[in-house]
């Protein structure tokens, strides 16, 4: 479904309204909803590239002066965030890179389906709320080996999606100066890197003992004298 | 027959109703902690979310005596909880649709919040399953009918208790993005429906939210006065043995419980945990019986319960949780609506909710197992459990509340007020928000002197708290405040110290305070010292309940105090 422009309007606007709520901070909801609007739209990519670079260079010259301006809180922020935006833009006009998309997403089984999502979604959510409650890590825990159940997969790869999905949030809270933040992302990793080694070593050992049981029922047959039908 | 067995269950329910509510017919008020009631109705106030309640109240109160009118809620809060939880539960045995009831009537939360007399909050929890059985309906097949009832029950809670509105709005969100994340395509049809529901609300409920938008109405005020101290002296409190999660998940942790204002449910049920865990068990069942059969068209309630679960547990525990405290503090600065439960214990009632929701599952998968003698004892098991964890609520609630009635000295102060035609204020001692009074059963309760005379009387509204003293801004609470201050430590409100006494006839009547009102209560017998031995005041009445002086100095000219320097023209 493709949505029409006043649809495109009113979602920007909501978007910017819950983030100005949630964040405070004006030039951030500002800038996401601008970038969630630029993402759907066929912009040329380099005038993004050169928002960014202006918005760099008005970081700079705010933070040499020591001027303030109102409702602008970190302008480096938004200069990443266009900057990453017009990646994206420019990835879309290249054809081969869509063609790869294209393949992926045709795929008989996609690895992120809309169900899976929203899957993902509802775990986290229900982790967050378990956090207070449980703690960081069994909260994680908890949620991830919900998150297996509904998906009906025991699987370490995605353990190891998680944690390096976390990785590039680790290295842009590094940026922003947030140390204890990335600090925190960085047990995130270890513990979802631990977890997903766990989970490999355990489908190892059942695999191994799977084959086990088959080269013994081949066995048996050969013992029997019997057609293999496995 | 089958009229005569759908009104059983409502028969049931008032029958628990008036069981609970028989010690307390006698004539006389109920008074505990928050509940007071006088002999005159409170008129209603326009601009207050509570209009449309206390309308109705003060029209009744003008007909039948206002202590009937306070019994009449009370039993109104248990048999609307009790048939509102069994009309909720969509399950066809009537075992577990009974245990739903019952436990949502009977649980350590609303005894508690009896006890403190948040009569209110009861009723918004009473009604919250109807709300829910509504929003269920509405959600699935919405249309116009339902969504103009809708917006007038919604306005019914909130008058009721304004807490209720956060948590109903909550549950419309989170029911409505997992519904139509299931359902999309139903989403473009009910968005009318949707518009149309809120907007009736917001017309039922302009007189209080316009004022609220301009920061003039009550809620307005208690939302901009609230600061970190209300998280913090009313905190929700750990159980010493089980910590303070497993405490909010049995029902318990109100933090008036650590002031002792009423009987411990623990202390009499000693094994109050193996109950709790009976209960929480029996929850855990109906998930598991939810996963089991898929019931793929309740899943968007299922999830709506367990956010709600989660979240009331989380805000629940806010600022006691050590981990949480931060966060809590970030959330309610963020978020305003959130201060309305600057006694995040409110919450505790949600958990009370999907138990007793989740828990008819579990009852249910149980009996479906068993047959015959087990199935009959295993009915009784469940359907008494309500009441062994909760005994207390009673016999008069375990013998601490009884009808009470004002002493007859309150009534002739009343009179010597009233038969005085001047314009003028009276102050009321001993200057405490809360305090024990004889005539209430020596109870702790919040001081009726203000809305009990006739005339103005001010008294005190200070929590008295370490980390929350007042959030009182009447300039003459706040000068009879300084003066009871400087008084008592030598210190005024700024902490400065001040060496001379305060010369009461004089500073009370700058603020034309023409009669003190001493009601012979906690430490009554300091604020005698000040006001028995003076010539500046009469003694005009007493008795073994309370003292009225007489300012003689009121309407008169006073000197200037000497400190005041005025600045020669």
């Amino acid at each position: 479904m493709i949505p029409n422009k006043s649809s495109r309007i009113f979602t920007v606007c909501v978007v910017f309204l819950v983030l100005l709520l949630i964040t405070s901070s004006f030039d951030l909801a500002l800038t996401s909803a601008i970038i969630l609007f630029l993402i759907n739209s066929t912009i040329d990519y380099r005038y993004v590239f050169i928002s960014s670079i202006v918005l760099f260079v008005l970081d700079w010259l705010l933070g040499k002066t020591e001027l303030r301006i109102l409702f602008l809180s970190e302008l480096s922020a938004d200069a990443y965030m266009l900057f990453l935006t017009g990646v994206v833009l420019y990835l879309k006009t290249r054809k081969d890179v869509v063609h790869l998309l294209e393949r992926i997403t045709q795929r008989e089984k996609k690895i992120l389906s809309r169900t899976i999502i929203l899957k993902l979604a509802l775990c986290t959510i229900f982790g967050i709320l378990l956090l207070p409650i449980l703690g960081m890590y069994i909260s994680s825990l908890v949620s991830y080996a919900t998150f297996s159940y509904l998906i009906k997969q025991f699987n370490g790869k995605i353990a190891v999606f998680l944690a390096i999905l976390i990785l590039p949030v680790t290295a842009i809270s590094l940026l922003l100066n947030n140390q204890k933040f990335a600090e925190e992302l960085g047990n995130f990793i270890f513990f979802f890197f631990s977890l997903g080694t766990i989970q490999e070593v355990i489908n190892l050992s059942r695999s191994t003992k799977d084959r086990r049981i088959v080269s013994e029922v081949e066995r048996g047959f050969r013992r029997l004298s019997l057609p293999n039908t496995t | 027959m089958k009229d005569i067995r759908s009104f059983l269950p409502i028969i049931l329910f008032a029958f628990l109703a008036f069981i609970i509510v028989l010690p307390l017919l006698p004539s006389g008020y109920i008074m505990t902690l928050d509940n007071i009631s006088t002999t005159i109705p409170i008129a209603p106030t326009l601009g207050s979310p509570y209009f449309l309640f206390v309308s109705v109240f003060w029209i009744l109160g003008k007909i039948i005596p206002l202590f009937w009118l306070q019994k009449a809620m009370l039993f109104l809060v248990f048999f609307l909880a009790g048939w509102g939880m069994y009309h909720l539960i969509p399950l066809e045995k009537q075992i577990p649709r009974m245990f739903a009831g019952f436990f949502y009537t009977v649980n350590p939360f609303v005894y508690s919040r009896v006890m403190a007399g948040q009569w209110h909050l009861l009723l918004g929890y009473a009604l919250f399953p109807f709300f829910v059985k509504w929003i269920t309906e509405f959600i699935r097949k919405p249309s116009l009918i339902k969504a103009l009832l809708g917006a007038v029950l919604v306005t019914v809670i909130t008058s009721t208790s304004i807490h209720y509105l956060p948590v109903m709005s909550f549950f419309i969100l989170v029911l409505a993005i997992s519904y139509y994340s299931l359902h999309p395509q139903e989403f473009l049809s009910s968005i009318r429906y949707l518009i149309l529901f809120i907007a009736v609300i917001l017309i039922l409920n302009t007189n209080w939210i316009i004022p609220t938008l301009f920061g003039s109405s009550d809620v307005a005020v208690s939302l901009a006065v609230f600061e970190r101290g209300d998280l913090e002296t009313f905190q929700s409190v750990p159980d010493s043995t089980f910590g303070l999660i497993f405490n909010l998940l049995s029902g318990f942790g109100f933090w008036s419980e650590a002031h002792n204002y009423f009987q411990s449910i623990k202390n009499i049920i000693f094994f109050w945990p193996i109950v709790s865990l009976t209960i929480i068990f029996t929850t855990l069942l109906g998930i598991y019986h939810h996963v089991k059969y898929k019931q793929t068209s309740n899943l968007p309630f299922f999830l709506t319960l367990a956010v709600l679960f989660l979240v009331s547990l989380d805000l629940s525990a806010g600022v006691a949780l050590p981990s949480f405290s931060q966060t809590t503090y970030a959330l309610y600065e963020k978020f305003p609506l959130l201060r309305a439960f600057r006694e995040p214990h409110k919450l505790v009632g949600n958990l009370m909710f999907v138990y007793a929701y989740l828990g008819a599952y579990g009852v249910s998968l149980l009996s479906g197992k068993v047959k015959e003698l087990r199935y009959a004892i295993l009915s009784v098991f469940f359907l008494a459990l309500p009441f062994i964890y909760t005994p207390l609520v009673f016999g008069g609630f375990w013998g601490q509340l009884k009808p009470a009635n004002y002493p007859e000295s309150w009534r002739t102060a009343d009179n010597l007020l009233k038969s005085d035609k001047d314009s003028f204020l009276s102050v009321f001692f001993p200057w405490h928000f809360y305090m024990r009074f004889k005539f209430a059963n020596n109870r702790v309760i919040a001081n009726p002197a203000p809305f009990y005379f006739s005339k103005p009387v001010i008294s005190s509204q200070n929590y008295e708290t370490v980390s929350l003293y007042t959030h009182d801004t009447r300039l003459e609470a706040l000068h009879v405040d300084g003066l009871v201050t400087i008084a008592q430590e030598g210190v005024n409100l700024l902490g400065d110290k001040v060496y001379e006494k305060p010369k009461w006839a004089q500073d009370l009547a700058v603020i034309e305070v023409k009669y003190v009102i001493l009601a012979k209560e906690d430490d009554w017998r300091k604020y005698f010292q000040w006001f028995g031995d003076s010539n500046e005041f009469e003694n005009v009445f007493e008795d073994n309940y309370l003292v009225v002086y007489k300012n003689l100095l009121f309407g008169k000219e006073l000197p200037l105090p000497s400190d005041i320097i005025i600045p020669e023209v």
